[in-house]
């Protein structure tokens, strides 16, 4: 094999295109992979202008890159990237075809300075400047989709710092987010002092909690702040699992002030039972007052006449000593109601129902209330005895009121007591019409009232549903009822105490 | 092989000497390519720790803030990376030398342009020393970034290598406005090659 056939077999083997060009852009060499490409043949375009073949060739440029090659005796070069081709080549590529022409990086080597030739490789960088496309559009994709990324945490950011509630993130049981609520909420300063801690660094005595109990479930408790002080808290603990790792999100509403309004609640509550207390304390003295008034009149009367017996004083007198007595009697009972209790005492219930009656029966008799009593005289109750009458009274109060919105003629309230399911219960029952339905859901509810401002706080039915919940660990549930008494049908509101024996 | 990568006095001299040279070469070429009357400052030569790079860039290149770097790597004794560092402004100034009116230029004509002379300066430079050195350079076809700052340099690899020479030059153009910057970044290996070659033609001066 000679050199020339050598050199022949090489460039019509090797995977690029050789041109051997000069100056004036005349072909001088054309080899067999262009030959494939173009569909030209060598003997075709040798000897003639490049330009005749490929019109569309940039020749301004082919002339500066040939003209620097020649003068640098160094190679020039056309990037794929920003040049695409040189010569436009058809691509043959049938399925997945993202360019019409093939992409070609080209460089140019000066051959001889002073024919003014040059050879020029022609490289089919078709492939990688698609799979580069292909980057481009998913670097694009990638990067809206971390814009609209970005905008959704910005906004998450937002709701955080929005939300009414302190709100914590933990990834892997370390907090790894948190809202503004949240840092001052725990009287800390920045978010760097809280990212790092853990759920039970928040909880007071709680460091051997099950958390997993409370998933989901919101619970009160008392948490810590920075200085070591707490505090009543709502918390509730939801927890995701994303890519594997756990994830808690904490909610904390503080509940201090709540609090307060409780007790504030309670107290304005036992200012307007006492209102009561006294408006029923009138009603039950008029009459032994009377008594007491009409005996000591008769008494000065009879002396003026000078008719003043014995007997006449001694009776009198015994009057008014009874009267007093009442009275007093009906002081200790008001006291006593007044006073709440301090322990729980064992009492009967039936004994307290009465107890209740009697304080209220001055009201009752104005009101002419039939009270119809059906006591289990047997049950003993181990409670809170004078707060239970509180909350009896207050219901009994609350019908008297209603018979003032109705018309009924014949005026019944039952009070029953007996056990069921270990419980006992108290219904108290009257035929004032019932409550509105729209109205019935919200009557536990504070400040809640149908009353007119001077009759009524809303505080009434709150309170003593507060009393059963809490201090007797009982229900009260109301409902309205359609019975029969005496033939008669009536509709009113049925009261249920059910409390745990 | 001595790691200790660093030239003495003398070495420097010798190597500022030859980058003169070649740097005319390089203005030679340019003015008789572009018809036009370039010149290029004396080069500035020094070695820097890799890792102060991009401060060395941010701290030495005046440059508005939408800049072009375009890259071209060397191959062979002399090995690393030409990087020519050009402002927006300046690079249309260069553009009209090469015949083109604002109004009909591109970006991809822009960038072509910018790749040329990235290739003009790195191909005349470094054939010269690597002339003067007695080893030739294959040059890679330059590769170009348009960044909004240096800051957003990639530099992942830039740890593979202890030091780089910085060349640092500017190139003026007579009646054109126009600044850019070309550093020669060698790796460990070719600054060792270059100061044994330096101490040779030494020794033969």
């Amino acid at each position: 094999m000679n050199t020339k056939q050598k050199f022949d077999l090489i460039c019509d083997t090797v995977d690029n295109g050789i041109i051997l060009l000069d100056q004036n852009l005349e072909v001088h060499f054309w080899n067999n992979w262009l030959v494939a490409r173009t569909n030209i043949s060598q003997e075709q375009i040798k000897g003639k202008n490049l330009q005749d073949f490929f019109p569309n060739i940039n020749k301004k440029i082919l002339d500066r890159k040939i003209k620097t090659a020649l003068n640098l005796n160094s190679p020039t070069f056309y990037n794929s990237d920003i040049n695409h081709y040189l010569l436009d080549i058809e691509l043959n590529k049938v399925t997945n075809k993202v360019f019409n022409y093939m992409r070609q990086g080209v460089t140019i080597t000066p051959y001889d300075k002073d024919s003014g030739m040059v050879i020029i490789y022609i490289y089919d960088t078709t492939l990688l400047s698609e799979i580069n496309h292909k980057l481009e559009i998913r670097n694009d994709t990638l990067k809206q989709t971390q814009v609209t990324l970005e905008e959704e945490i910005n906004k998450i950011e937002l709701l955080l710092d929005a939300t009414m509630d302190a709100m914590f993130v933990f990834e892997q049981d370390v907090c790894v987010k948190v809202n503004e609520l949240g840092i001052e909420l725990f009287g800390f300063e920045s978010k760097q002092e809280i990212l790092g801690k853990q759920i039970f660094n928040f909880l007071k005595n709680k460091s051997d909690l099950d958390l997993t109990q409370f998933y989901n479930k919101p619970f009160e408790t008392q948490v810590i702040k920075k200085d070591g002080s707490d505090f009543p808290a709502l918390i509730k603990i939801k927890k995701i699992v994303l890519n594997a790792s756990k994830i808690e999100i904490m909610s904390i509403v503080d509940l201090s002030e709540l609090k307060s309004k409780d007790k504030l609640i309670a107290e304005q509550s036992k200012l307007a039972a006492m209102g009561e207390m006294i408006g029923n304390i009138a009603h039950q003295w008029r009459q032994p007052l009377n008594t007491i008034s009409t005996a000591a009149s008769g008494i000065k009367l009879l002396k003026e006449c000078t008719a003043l017996t014995d007997s006449d004083l001694d009776e009198s007198l015994e009057g008014i000593i009874k009267s007093a007595k009442y009275l007093s009697q009906t002081i200790d009972d008001f006291k006593d109601f007044l006073k709440g209790d301090k322990e729980k005492t064992k009492f009967n219930l039936k004994v307290n129902i009465k107890k209740d009656l009697s304080i209220l029966k001055g009201m009752l008799k104005s009101s002419h209330i039939q009270v119809i009593e059906t006591l289990d005289s047997s049950l003993e109750l181990f409670s809170y005895d004078n707060e239970l009458s509180q909350g009896i009274i207050n219901i009994l109060s609350n019908a008297n009121d209603a018979f003032k919105e109705s018309n009924e003629e014949n005026k019944y309230i039952f009070i029953s007591t007996y056990i069921k399911n270990n419980h006992a219960i108290i219904e108290i029952k009257d035929n004032a019409g019932g409550i509105p339905t729209s109205i019935i859901s919200k009557i536990f509810e504070p400040y809640f009232t149908t009353k007119h401002k001077s009759l009524g706080t809303g505080l009434g039915l709150y309170m003593t549903q507060q009393i059963i919940k809490q201090n007797i660990q009982g229900q009260i549930t109301v409902e309205n009822k359609t019975y029969t008494y005496e033939n008669k049908k009536y509709i009113g509101a049925n009261f249920s105490i059910q409390i745990p024996l | 092989m001595n790691t200790q990568i660093t030239l003495n006095e003398d070495q420097q001299d010798c190597l500022q000497e030859l980058m003169n040279i070649a740097y005319g070469s390089a203005t030679a070429a340019i003015s008789s390519i572009l018809d036009a009357f370039a010149t290029l400052s004396v080069p500035e030569i020094s070695i820097i720790d890799t890792k102060n790079l991009k401060t060395h860039l941010l701290e030495n290149i005046e440059v508005e803030n939408s800049h072009y770097i375009s890259s071209q790597t060397l191959n062979g004794k002399i090995a690393g990376e030409c990087l020519f560092v050009i402002g927006e402004k300046s690079s249309q100034n260069l553009a009209k030398e090469f015949g083109f009116e604002n109004e009909e230029m591109s970006q991809n004509e822009l960038c072509d342009i910018i790749l040329e002379i990235t290739n003009i300066l790195s191909s005349a430079t470094i054939s010269k020393l690597a002339d003067e050195m007695g080893t030739n350079v294959s040059f890679s076809p330059p590769h170009i970034h348009i960044l909004n700052s240096i800051e957003n340099f990639d530099n992942q690899y830039l740890e593979k290598y202890q030091k780089v020479i910085v060349i640092k030059t500017q190139l003026n153009f007579e009646n054109q406005n126009i600044n850019a910057e070309l550093l020669i970044l060698t790796t460990d290996d070719s600054i060792v090659f270059v100061r044994d070659m330096l101490d040779k033609i030494l020794e033969d001066f």
